[in-house]
């Protein structure tokens, strides 16, 4: 709201932005309650990576359970454990072996924390906070003060979500998705519905949702209203584009989510019925509640977000891999405006596919044909991102940096996985496929190989621009090659489990079905053993990220990439204000190998070329003359 | 550094950032009710429960569109006279739409506090009667006596010392024929005395938090000592270690079986607890057990429900006839119920039959046809206003004691009734909410205006155009809630 | 392009753009539309109590006082947040939004209540449990 708009205000007449003439901020103000997007981003990029840790050390301690059922944990994943402190694994696992209870319960967080606590902050939160307003040519985000908000909302809702770990019933054990009537019963019994950890999983949310909201007017009305001068709509760099469709999706999906999580609240604690059906039985006793509520409402008014959801999962990886590849190939980002196109009508088409995710749930049939139809649709623009992508590689000189190897590794990661969701698409495929560990290989090869890598690869490429120091490339292989494959060799035996019949959220990998299973579970040690060794080939890249930060050499260029968008425009690290230069966009994003310069890119904010005033180019009306640091 | 368009509109949207930024807002909001609206239909339609009609009172609803609508045009009034630059009428108008708010807030509560004084019991057969609670005995409350011991677990996590906050002690002077209040038969006892328990080693302790924690985490360390030899074995390499015996030491300093809960007599005086059958698990004659699993041996008094009430509901019932309310009613009113049912079918059925478009009513076929179900639907239902006599009788506490065997469901008029309530409250809860919140901004905007509207009249403008914006939405959503909740 | 360093060179209008304009001609605007908001209100109450419709069937009482309730909200919406001359952005998301409330709403209905039944056999409705 408006008591968000920027307090002080201009008096019209001064010449301003060029100079610091904020007096020194103290420690706190500066690196703490930052209103600077910069620093926001970084925080949101810190704990973002520290989430997807936790996930990921949830989900080793599951693949050892999956592989070896009943087997104690090894003393190394015991230790990890230990970032639970005394007590935790004391309690819920005193033989070391992991129980169906606490599997339930590392599945749900590792779904919860992945999406909504790693992925969504650190590839939208993160790299939106830190390269959108600096792509677009803004000083700062629009509302800076909310932006601030926006982060301390986000760490409550992380801190709930981490702590209810800790309460005596421990934290949520029904899925990430939380259906009903399941999250609304579990723990129906115990004294204290507040403090148990399906009812903190609701409130966490709704804090994390607000933090969502709160970003999401930002980003738009920054995208829209502070774009630099020249910085017309069809110059604005695919990133910034995604980043704003995204914040669409997040501003007009997460309030239905928001709903799901309150009526599902109030179930919980005041006792109303709202997911709860007449004639419930739990634990062999008719449930003491009204009933004549609907378990379905919880599942269409999660799934109108969790669909658009998994466009703001992806979309990040989509929008970095824009900006990367360019950059490597030197040449122009093939059929930008159909990729920005094509996003817009992704954005849109989200809206209205969410059902395929119940054609068990037993839909008419003209509904869940409509869903159907709708779904294949919407692979269309997917695929034309996609596409763009891969032809952008034709014929450039490709430099394969670090950055250029995930992103390169992407694109048929992510479309593997793409791929194999058309199959799920069709209702008649999906009864079938429906819960098994097909579905769950699918959306990890989009998720993990796909956004994962493009977000390594953002790290690897806008690092140099965040600290001003390079990350070391020979760890960056060391990081790269392994965590490839071993990708492939965790989800790709997956796909075939799942269509051996391998039901998901089983704690015991199937074990317990050897009839079924028997042929086909040796490929759970496979894959476990993959996910371990994809755990040490994560060290190489902890060791880089510290030894950089700390004892890295300054580099002495602004640019280092020679890429033409305008965050390469400013100081490095950018100060307060980011820019020195006064920011225009004189052309649009991706001129490389243009005409009429001798180097093989164009900055946006290079001034007009003769050949371009020859085309009929005009100067924007610039004050300072002061030459960007790559002028030619 | 300065963030452009702070005031000024950019001229190329034509939008300055916090226009943008509050109707982008507003766009989510639109979908946060949206999805409560798609909720409620959806509800609404699939309801296999009579979704009441005209159960609200009206004139509150009524009173409260007014109110907002006043406060809208207000709101609006204080924006121009801002660009009028008449700062006094500012304050003016603004300081009525936060009075009007304050009032919309005021009666809400009212309404509110009215439903959790109203019960609704549904008995086995499907019958309901909805009234109040007595107040002069147990209430609906449980009442349990002569508790001399009490077993604590030590695996639940959970468990504390609540179950000592519900203690009660009788009245003495209760006069069963005074209506005056405070004679209660039960009374609350609010943090009483600390209470003494002999424990199985035969000491006797007061029973504290530390205590009951000192139990626990004994009994955790003598369980970990025993499944860290079982780690260390498998660590070694070991298959199928069995678990050694979880044992403790005694007070002779002796290792002996460690048990997995603690049953503690009381010394001195029995305990008497008035409970809440929603703090239990099970319970029986002899035991009550606490869902952090908590039990209290004694002998149970009454677990009646203490019931006055004010209304017959047998639409839902399986046989009018012999509905479970004629049990507790008696045949008196069995008679003026069947009285008043025909003398109503009769006036729908032949002296407004427009009301319910159908031709004919024939009792045989009741239930078949919508206009049917319509007139049952109407009749079926009868209140103390249908009656003046026992309209009377209610005023002067006629108590039914219901036995909790008979009932199938038991709540206030609270989210837990049906999903009508529920979603009547998490709506208007929210709508609630938004109002505070809306309030609050707008007060802030009118006692921290002056400085700004010196400085800069045109932020101020923008502002109080902000929040105006967002008021206006609240008026909006309160536009369709009054109707789908009071009226229709 | 705009001025982006400094306001004040940008085009002065302000978001209505009539500084010198009749007020009090807004002001009439703004009590008749709270005239009609009143009216409106007292309208849906006698859509709801009057036996112009079948009373118990509802639908019609419904259909009547949403409508009127829409209306209400339309002027809200039109004068009140001067949403009859808003700039083309506003209307472009605000439209979208509309869009995807409209589909939530008739998209989660029709999944349990399907208009088009193509096999009425196969339509299930998994709400028709009654007490048990
Ligand atoms: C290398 C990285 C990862 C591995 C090896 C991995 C592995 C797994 C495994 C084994 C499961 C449990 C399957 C089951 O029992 O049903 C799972 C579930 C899941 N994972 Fe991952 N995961 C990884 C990364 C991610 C990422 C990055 C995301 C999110 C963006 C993610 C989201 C999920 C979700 C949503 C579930 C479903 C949880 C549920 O059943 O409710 N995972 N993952
Ligand atoms: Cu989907």
């Amino acid at each position: 709201m408006s008591s968000a708009a920027h307090a002080d205000h201009s008096d019209h007449s001064h010449d301003h932005g060029h100079d610091d003439h904020h007096h020194e901020l103290s420690f706190w103000r500066k690196y703490v309650f930052s209103t600077d997007h910069k620093v926001i981003g970084a925080q949101y990029g810190f704990f973002g990576l520290v989430f997807l840790a936790i996930g990921f050390i949830l989900m080793l301690a599951m693949r050892w359970s999956i592989a070896h059922p009943g087997e104690i944990m090894p003393v190394w994943i015991r230790t990890l454990l230990g970032m639970f402190g005394p007590g935790f694994m004391e309690h819920w696992a005193p033989d070391g072996v992991m129980a169906g209870e606490l599997y339930n319960m590392f599945g749900a967080m590792h779904g919860t924390i992945m999406v909504f606590f790693g992925v969504v902050p650190l590839g939208v939160a993160a790299f939106g906070n830190f390269v959108m307003p600096l792509q677009v040519g803004a000083v700062d985000m629009a509302f800076p003060r909310l932006n601030m908000w926006s982060f301390w909302l986000f760490l409550v809702s992380g801190i709930l979500m981490f702590g209810s770990f800790f309460v005596p019933e421990g934290a949520a054990q029904s899925g990430w998705t939380n259906y009903s009537p399941l999250a609304s019963t579990v723990g129906a019994h115990s004294p204290n519905q507040w403090v148990h950890g399906q009812t903190i999983w609701l409130i966490a949310m709704v804090f994390n949702i607000s933090a969502s909201l709160l970003g999401a007017v930002n980003f738009i009305t920054t995208v829209m209203n502070l774009r630099a001068k020249g910085m017309t709509w069809m110059r604005i760099p695919f990133f910034s584009w995604a980043m704003m469709v995204i914040a669409f999706l997040l501003l007009l999906a997460f309030p239905p989510l928001e709903v799901a999580a309150l009526l599902q609240l109030s179930d919980r604690v005041f006792g109303s019925s709202f997911y709860l059906p007449t004639g419930l039985y739990v634990n062999g006793a008719h449930m003491d509640v009204s009933g004549g509520g609907s378990p379905l409402l919880y599942q269409h008014l999660f799934w109108f977000l969790a669909h658009p959801e998994v466009y703001v999962l992806i979309l990040p990886g989509i929008a970095i891999c824009a900006e990367i590849i360019p950059a490597n190939t030197r040449r122009p980002l093939w059929g930008y405006k159909s990729m920005v196109g094509g996003v817009l009508v992704l954005g849109f088409l989200s809206f209205i596919v969410w059902a395929h995710h119940m054609y068990m749930t037993g839909m008419g049939q003209s509904i869940s044909t409509f869903f159907q139809f709708t779904t294949v649709m919407i692979s269309v623009p997917s695929v034309i991102l996609l596409t763009c992508l891969m032809i952008s590689l034709w014929g450039g000189s490709i430099r394969f940096t670090v950055p250029m190897l995930w992103a390169v590794a992407f694109i048929p990661m992510f479309g593997f996985g793409g791929l194999t969701g058309l199959p799920l698409a069709f209702n008649m495929i999906d009864l079938y496929l429906h819960d098994t560990y097909y579905v769950i290989g699918h959306f990890h090869y989009v998720v993990a190989p796909g956004t994962i890598f493009a977000m390594f690869g953002g790290i690897y490429h806008w690092f140099p621009k965040m600290t001003g120091k390079q990350l070391n490339p020979i760890l960056g292989h060391l990081h790269f090659w392994p965590s490839l494959i071993c990708m492939n060799l965790i989800f790709f035996p997956m796909m075939i489990q799942g269509m051996a019949g391998f039901h998901r959220r089983w704690y015991n990998g199937g074990s317990a079905f050897p009839n079924t299973t028997g042929e086909y579970l040796w490929m759970n040690g496979l894959m476990s053993n993959a996910a371990f060794i994809m755990a040490a080939a994560q060290l190489p890249f902890v060791i880089n990220f510290f030894y950089t930060i700390f004892l890295g050499k300054k580099i002495k260029d602004d640019n280092p990439w020679h890429a033409t968008t305008l965050e390469w425009a400013t100081p490095t690290p950018p100060p307060h204000g980011n820019f020195i230069i006064e920011p225009i966009a004189n052309r649009g994003p991706y001129e490389y190998a243009a005409l009429g310069t001798t180097e093989d890119y164009l900055p946006q904010w290079a001034p007009l070329t003769d050949h371009e005033r020859a085309n009929g180019a005009v100067d924007l009306p610039v004050k300072p003359p002061a030459a960007p640091s790559h002028a030619h | 550094m300065e963030i452009p368009y702070t005031v000024k509109p950019r001229p190329d949207t034509g939008l300055a950032n916090p226009k943008l930024g509050i109707w982008l807002f507003l766009a989510s909001e639109v979908m946060l009710f949206g999805g409560l609206f798609s909720a409620y239909i959806f509800l609404r339609v699939g309801a296999d429960f009579e979704w009441p009609f005209h159960d609200l009172i009206v004139w509150p609803g009524l009173t409260n569109t007014f109110v907002l609508i006043a406060s809208s045009v207000t709101v609006v009034m204080a924006w121009v006279s801002l660009k009028m630059k008449k700062y006094g009428r500012y304050k003016m108008y603004m300081s009525i739409t936060i009075l009007c708010a304050m009032i919309f807030m005021g009666l809400k509560s009212y309404e509110y506090a009215g439903k959790f004084k109203h019960y609704g019991v549904t008995l086995k057969d499907g019958s309901i009667l909805e009234g109040h609670l007595g107040h002069h005995a147990q209430g609906d409350k449980i009442v349990f006596g002569e508790v001399k011991a009490l077993t604590f677990s030590l695996t639940n996590r959970s468990a504390d010392l609540r179950v000592l906050d519900f203690r009660a002690e009788k009245n003495p002077a209760f006069d069963p024929h005074s209506t005056a209040e405070g004679n209660h038969l039960y009374h609350p006892v609010h943090g009483g005395p600390p209470v003494k328990v002999r424990t199985p080693e035969g000491d006797e302790v007061e029973l504290t938090a530390s205590w009951l924690k000192a139990q626990h985490k004994a009994y955790a360390e003598a369980k970990e000592a025993s499944y860290k030899f079982v780690r260390d074995k498998m660590d070694a390499g070991e298959k199928d270690v069995k678990l050694p015996e979880i044992q403790v030491k005694n007070k002779q300093g002796l290792l002996v079986k460690a048990e997995p809960s603690i049953t503690v007599e009381i010394v001195g005086e029995p305990l008497l607890l008035l409970v809440d059958e929603r703090d239990l698990l099970s319970y029986d004659k002899n035991t009550l057990t606490f869902r952090e699993e908590t039990k209290a041996g004694g002998r149970l008094v009454t677990d009646a429900i203490e019931f006055i009430p004010d209304c017959i509901d047998l639409r839902r019932a399986e046989n009018m006839e012999q509905s479970l309310a004629w049990k507790y009613l008696g045949e008196d009113m069995r008679q003026k119920f069947f009285t008043s049912r025909e003398a109503s079918i009769k006036d729908l059925t032949e002296r407004k039959p427009w009301l319910f478009k159908h031709e004919k009513i024939d009792p045989a076929d009741r239930g078949k046809s919508h206009g049917d179900e319509d007139v049952k639907r109407y009749s079926d239902r009868y209140n103390d206003e249908d009656d003046h006599d026992w309209a009377h009788s209610v005023e002067h506490d006629k108590v039914i004691n219901i036995d909790r065997a008979d009932k199938r469901f038991f709540a206030n008029f609270t989210p837990r009734y049906n999903n009508f309530y529920a979603i009547y409250f998490v709506m208007t809860g929210l709508h609630g909410l938004h109002v505070i919140g809306g309030a609050l901004v707008l007060a802030w905007f009118l006692f921290t205006g002056r400085k700004m509207y010196e400085t800069n009249p045109e932020q101020l403008e923008n502002r109080i155009e902000v929040g105006g914006l967002f008021w206006h939405f609240v008026d909006l959503v309160w536009i369709f809630l009054f109707p789908l909740y009071y009226l229709m | 392009m705009a001025d982006h360093a400094s306001p004040s060179t940008a085009a002065h209008s302000d978001a209505h753009g009539h500084d010198d304009h009749d007020w009090n001609a807004h002001i009439k605007t703004y009590m008749k539309v709270g005239a009609i908001l009143f009216g409106g209100t007292v309208l849906t109450v006698a859509a709801a109590f009057l036996p112009i419709f079948d009373l118990h069937h509802r639908a019609g009482n419904l259909t009547l006082g949403l409508l009127i309730a829409t209306v209400k909200c339309t002027f809200v919406a039109l004068i009140f947040m001067h949403l009859k001359n808003e700039k083309k952005l506003i209307y472009k998301f605000l439209l979208f939004t509309v869009i995807f409330f409209g589909v939530m709403l008739f998209l989660i209905l029709s999944a349990q209540h399907d208009p088009i039944p193509l096999d009425p056999t196969h339509n299930m409705v998994h709400h028709t449990i009654t007490h048990p």
